[in-house]
């Protein structure tokens, strides 16, 4: 026995030399990370993005820029026909060559991980993750420098106001990506519906105080009630998404960072826990009581069909969610119904940086990088091509000069689909899609100049010594969240439950952190 | 064995190079894809930080432990997994088992192919499908059960995805439903490897099929049986994620008898994106699986050493 | 299949009435058994079959009230990347699984040998790998930075899935077992060496482990999807059916994971396929595997005859 056990415990101790020597030896390659860059440059055959840095010359090849985005759609499987397009345009202009690299938004943020620890090199990317965690974990360079030399004009772009809101400690590590920012809550139900039963959206109220709030739920109700007594088939409130129907979502609040410690209203600094405030205690009786009187699907909590296919199905009446304008548009291109919408409060913007994006810490060469970057955020023919690809094979112009798939062609069938043109770094100079109201992308940029921004916005929060009590406290929320939010669990006895958890899961431990650091922005800005 | 010679030594090593020379190949394999990438389990003891890399990051010790730990609920899930896999396992070797001899007692030869095809499908199917299955099994308002099969039995309707305690024979069935064809086609292969003439002559000696069976079939199947039987043991702290996070639709009223190690990992780690943590979680698993392994090991060695792993 | 045959025409020389009660009652078992599995399995087709409209209200049935294709006309539609899918599904599966065995069997045999010095040492070796891994992130970073592999077809066959110590384990038993001592002994005596062997007896006994392994392997290879995720960033023609597949499965639990970006995109009209594309995408995925199992499976039955005629 003993025998046995001394071979191969020498096997092993051999073994782990070797992967231990190994290791080491792989250390110097991601050690530092111009060291990986310009290793992975090579490796990429792209040594030349080096050289090529710093001058301008016209001799000098081109540096190749690797620029990573989310695809949220199907499988993108024309890239390289978009990418030479574009070079075509930033080869003469800036002396920079695209590459694209295409992930699953669903695997986004795995992959980056994955590619920031190996040393894959990448020069610009959406940002993975939260925008306070890749900078905690250095996943993304500061590029302060950078934007005031080669990117000017980005910064314009996002606009001074928006700009602040990635500001850590003075310093800029991404850029937001630039959409309709003035996105609230809406109610939309079906318009032959609405006629036929007489009903009217006239009388919701856009104040976001907690009084207006409940009377728009109360009229809320009353629609439902009249819907689920004349038609006993049909669903009164869809859920947006899988046991979420969004209700609470009225509640004006601000996430800090992530929902464990939020600041309600628009001019609160004090951080609570919003699971525990009055507001989400009555959406929660509220909901359950709607469930129990069947506006609510019985299944709500566990579907496997999306609020698009019900709608589409013909099977629901109303949804609530949160969007721009034009979302009837939208409504009526998912679900082929006609709808009509109403906001239910004015927009208030407390955070920008949930999408930016960044130049992470693998890039070989930051200054084409921030280029790129720059012409990513103001260069229109650029964005319609990263938006809808290649005018006549991805896309045609329609008579109001909208981008429409071709004929015989839609998101599955195509080889370079249009569903990321929210996601895109710059929105709102790409074309128009098919289907939006006239001037969609000008009144998109007019409700961003002149929506409210939250007094917090720009407070960026720092997780990381709170790990432990974030990670647990997640799992608590996920167990309760889809049952509460829909109104699918008894509320007296699981929301007590529920907050008793959190506090021992230690979501006290993250408001008292996250305070902590909202005063001392707070002083550091003079913000009262 | 005798004492060999210095000469017999020599003879014996230049007789069993070429097992050597045969071994390489998958030697090579296994220190490169299994035993290379182990110098990962040190990140389960860093604070990444990318602009030094992983391996300059700075060491944590435990912290990264610290979130298994942090939870009210550490005692429900480590039971639910140890539980979920010893039934699973017991249960598993035992159908695997009887089904495998009961194939091979089929005459028909049409018959025993096309059982044996057929027990395999579950097994092909990807656990996300298997949930939209059991979706339309047990859906509240238009599923099977609650719409065809309770009804005849007089039974009253029942909220499957609001009640916990069926959840333990949902899941039992459904791991054995998937698992069954997998685990008889190793039975079955081990059975036809034992050679015919041992039941010929039992045969001759006038022992029934059910004699044989117990006298020859299982007494040779244990080795296989014990083999499968501690290789599932030193998983015994890891779970099947789509069988415990798919199949319950992730219903939080269940995570009383669905919530495991792997789920609550994956729940936890949803927001945070914390490579250093998700391998913090799995090195524990390792270290619990590997000292469970030793020790059966060990018991198995005392009583059979043939059987045993190493 | 001569052994097969043998076999049940002794049994049926001596089929008793109370063999006849015993082999219906055996049937009946492994039919329910059966019927169990299949059920599913054929409401997987049905749904996949269903019209999407009647679906949606009348939920999943064995026998939908409105019968449309249009999902298999769909995929269909899209023509070239199915095709393609299963071409790389079918080559991956091919190639990995004969690498597989190949290097399986010949560390299986030497294992299997009692006499082998060092053995058990060897076999804590294979054992270990079984425990313990560094999970993905340093295999990731070795199988890209050092060997090169990412956006490559040899990243669908070589990480993780060529060799398993579970398969190895399993084969060094059956050789263990089934190979007898007497025949390797006089095969020495016989001045054969080692590889001679190896080649010319103990592969040609142990066709039935080598398609239970070969079953499993290419199994692996069939159902794989994670290679193709990790390590194809800009080669999605290298998408296997498997890929296609999951990323469904993944967009559509992505779509309701509550986050902000992927509550947008939902809005914004991110595409889902239908229940019904989901189910027939799945079939699609078994559908070779049932045509190929077959094939396997004369090879476990040939088993009896070597069983038979072995001494």
């Amino acid at each position: 026995m003993s025998k046995v056990w001394k071979k191969w415990m020498a096997l092993f101790a051999a073994l782990a030399m070797a992967a231990v020597m190994t290791g080491c030896s792989g250390s110097t390659g991601s050690g530092e990370q111009m060291d990986a860059g310009m290793q992975s440059a090579q490796e990429q055959k792209g040594g030349e993005a080096s050289e090529a840095r710093g001058d301008d010359g016209e001799e000098s090849e081109p540096a190749e820029v690797i620029f990573r985005f989310a695809n949220y759609g199907p499988v993108l499987t024309d890239l390289q026909l978009v990418e030479d397009a574009m070079n075509e345009i930033l080869i003469p202009k800036i002396n920079c060559k695209i590459r694209l690299e295409a992930i699953d938004g669903s695997n986004y943020d795995n992959q980056m991980n994955l590619d920031l620890s190996s040393g894959t090199r990448i020069d610009v990317a959406k940002t993975a993750g939260s925008y306070n965690t890749a900078i905690a974990q250095n996943q993304i360079l500061d590029m302060t420098e950078l934007l005031e030399e080669y990117g000017q004009e980005a910064k314009a772009e996002v606009g001074e106001k928006y700009m602040q809101g990635v500001m850590v400690n003075g310093k800029v590590y991404g850029l937001p990506n630039v959409n309709g920012r003035g996105a609230v809550m809406q109610f939309g139900a079906r318009t032959d519906l609405l006629k036929k039963y007489d009903l009217s959206l006239d009388g919701f109220s856009q104040q976001p105080d907690w009084e207006s709030q409940s009377a728009n739920l109360r009229l809320m109700e009353e629609i439902l009630q009249k819907v689920a007594d004349n038609e006993p088939d049909l669903i009164p409130l869809v859920a947006d998404q899988v046991g979420n129907v969004r209700l609470d979502e009225i509640i004006p609040r601000t996430n800090l960072g992530d929902d464990l410690g939020v600041v309600m209203g628009g001019d609160s600094m004090d951080v609570v826990n919003y699971y525990a405030s009055k507001q989400f205690e009555e959406c929660c009786y509220l909901l359950r009581d709607w469930y129990q009187k069947g506006f609510i699907m019985k299944d709500v909590a566990t579907t496997t069909e999306s609020s698009n296919s019900i709608l589409s199905g013909g099977k629901g009446f109303s949804v609530l969610s949160n969007s721009e304008i034009g979302w009837d548009a939208q409504l009526k291109n998912n679900t082929s119904y006609d709808f009509t919408c109403v906001k239910l409060s004015l927009p208030l913007v407390g955070n920008v940086s949930g999408m930016t994006y960044s130049i992470p810490v693998t890039a070989a060469d930051p200054v084409a990088s921030m280029k790129v970057l720059n012409e990513l955020y103001t260069n229109s023919e650029i964005e319609t091509l990263l938006t809808f690809g290649v005018e006549d094979v991805h896309y045609v112009l329609t008579e109001e000069g909208k981008a429409a798939y071709p004929e015989g062609i839609d998101a599955n069938t195509s080889s370079y689909h249009h569903s990321n043109f929210w996601a895109v770094p710059n929105q709102l100079i790409a074309l128009e899609m098919e289907g939006t109201v006239a001037d969609y992308n000008k009144t998109l940029k007019e409700n961003n100049e002149t929506a409210d921004v939250a007094k917090v916005l720009g407070f960026v929060f720092d997780n990381s010594s709170v790990q432990t009590e974030t990670a647990a406290c997640t799992a608590v929320i996920d167990e309760y969240k889809n049952g509460l939010r829909s109104g699918s669990i008894d509320v007296d006895k699981n929301l007590p439950e529920f907050l008793k958890k959190l506090e021992d899961a230690g979501i006290n431990t993250i408001i008292e952190e996250k305070q902590r650091q909202l005063d001392q922005w707070a002083a550091d800005n003079h913000i009262q | 064995m005798p004492k060999t010679s210095h000469k017999g030594r020599r003879l014996k090593w230049k007789r069993m190079r070429p097992l050597y020379i045969m071994m390489i190949p998958g030697t090579l394999y296994l220190i490169i894809n299994n035993y290379f990438p182990m110098f990962g389990i040190f990140i389960a003891f860093k604070k990444i930080d990318y602009s030094k890399g992983i391996f300059a990051s700075q060491w944590t010790g435990f912290d990264n432990f610290r979130f298994l730990f942090a939870t009210k609920d550490a005692f429900v899930i480590t039971r639910n997994t140890i539980l979920y896999n010893l039934v699973f396992i017991v249960l598993g070797t035992i159908a695997g088992v009887t089904v495998a001899i009961l194939l091979n007692e089929v005459i028909s030869s049409v018959w025993k192919k096309l059982y044996q095809t057929i027990l395999l499908l579950p097994q092909l199917i990807s656990m996300v499908i298997v949930a939209y299955i059991g979706y339309a099994f047990l859906n509240v308002e238009n599923g099977f059960l609650n719409n065809s099969v309770l009804p005849l039995l007089g039974l009253e309707p029942v909220s499957w995805y609001s009640e916990p305690r069926y959840w333990p024979f949902i899941l039992t069935i459904t791991h054995l439903w998937k698992g069954l064809g997998y685990g008889s086609v190793v039975y079955f292969s081990a059975i036809l490897g034992i050679d015919r003439e041992l039941y010929e002559a039992a045969s001759i000696d006038g022992a029934k099929r059910g004699q044989q069976i117990r006298l020859i079939t299982l007494p040779l199947l244990k080795t296989t049986i014990i083999i499968m039987v501690l290789m599932s043991v030193g998983n015994i702290f890891r779970s099947d994620f789509g069988l415990f996070y798919q199949l319950p639709l992730n219903s939080g009223a269940l995570y009383s008898t669905t919530n495991t190690i792997d789920t609550y990992v994956f729940r936890a780690l949803m927001q945070l994106n914390n490579t250093a943590m998700s391998s913090a979680a799995g090195v524990f698993q390792s270290v619990v699986g590997f000292i469970v392994i030793v020790i059966v090991n060990g018991i198995v060695r005392r009583v059979d050493e043939d059987s045993a792993l190493y | 299949m001569t052994g097969l045959k043998r076999e049940s025409d002794s049994s049926r020389e001596v089929m008793s009435t109370g063999r006849k009660v015993q082999q219906f009652f055996i049937n009946l078992v492994l039919f329910l058994l059966a019927a169990a599995a299949l059920a599913p399995f054929i409401l997987l087709i049905s749904s996949s079959i269903t019209d999407e409209g009647t679906l949606i209200r009348n939920g999943y049935s064995f026998f939908p009230e409105k019968i449309s294709f249009a999902a298999y006309e769909y995929l269909f539609a899209s023509g070239i990347k199915m095709v393609r899918a299963y071409g790389i599904s079918i080559l991956v599966t091919v190639v990995g699984t004969v690498i597989s065995l190949g290097i399986t069997s010949t560390m299986a045999y030497p294992l299997s040998r009692k006499d082998l010095p060092g053995r058990n040492a060897f076999l804590f070796f294979v054992f270990f790998t079984m425990l313990f891994n560094g999970g993905l992130t340093p295999s990731y970073m070795m199988w890209t930075r050092i060997f090169h592999i990412k956006n490559t077809i040899f990243a669908l066959i070589i990480p993780g899935l060529l060799m398993s110590a579970f398969n190895l384990i399993l084969m060094k038993n059956y050789f263990a077992a089934n190979i007898p001592g007497e025949l390797l002994e006089a095969a020495r005596v016989d001045g054969a060496g080692e590889f001679h062997i190896f080649c010319r007896i103990v592969i040609p006994i142990s066709t039935p482990i080598m398609a239970t392994i070969g079953l499993f392997v290419a199994l692996g290879y069939w159902n794989d999807w994670q290679n193709g995720l990790y390590y194809l960033s800009n080669r999605m023609d290298l998408y296997s059916l498997q890929n296609y597949l999951n990323k469904m499965m993944q967009d559509i639990q992505y779509l309701n994971s509550g986050r902000n970006e992927a509550m947008m995109a939902n809005l914004q009209g991110m595409t889902m396929p239908s229940t019904a594309i989901r189910m027939a995408l799945s079939v699609m995925g078994v559908i070779p595997v049932m045509v190929l199992y077959p094939f396997f499976q004369k090879y476990f039955t040939k088993g009896i005859t070597i069983g038979s005629v072995k001494g």
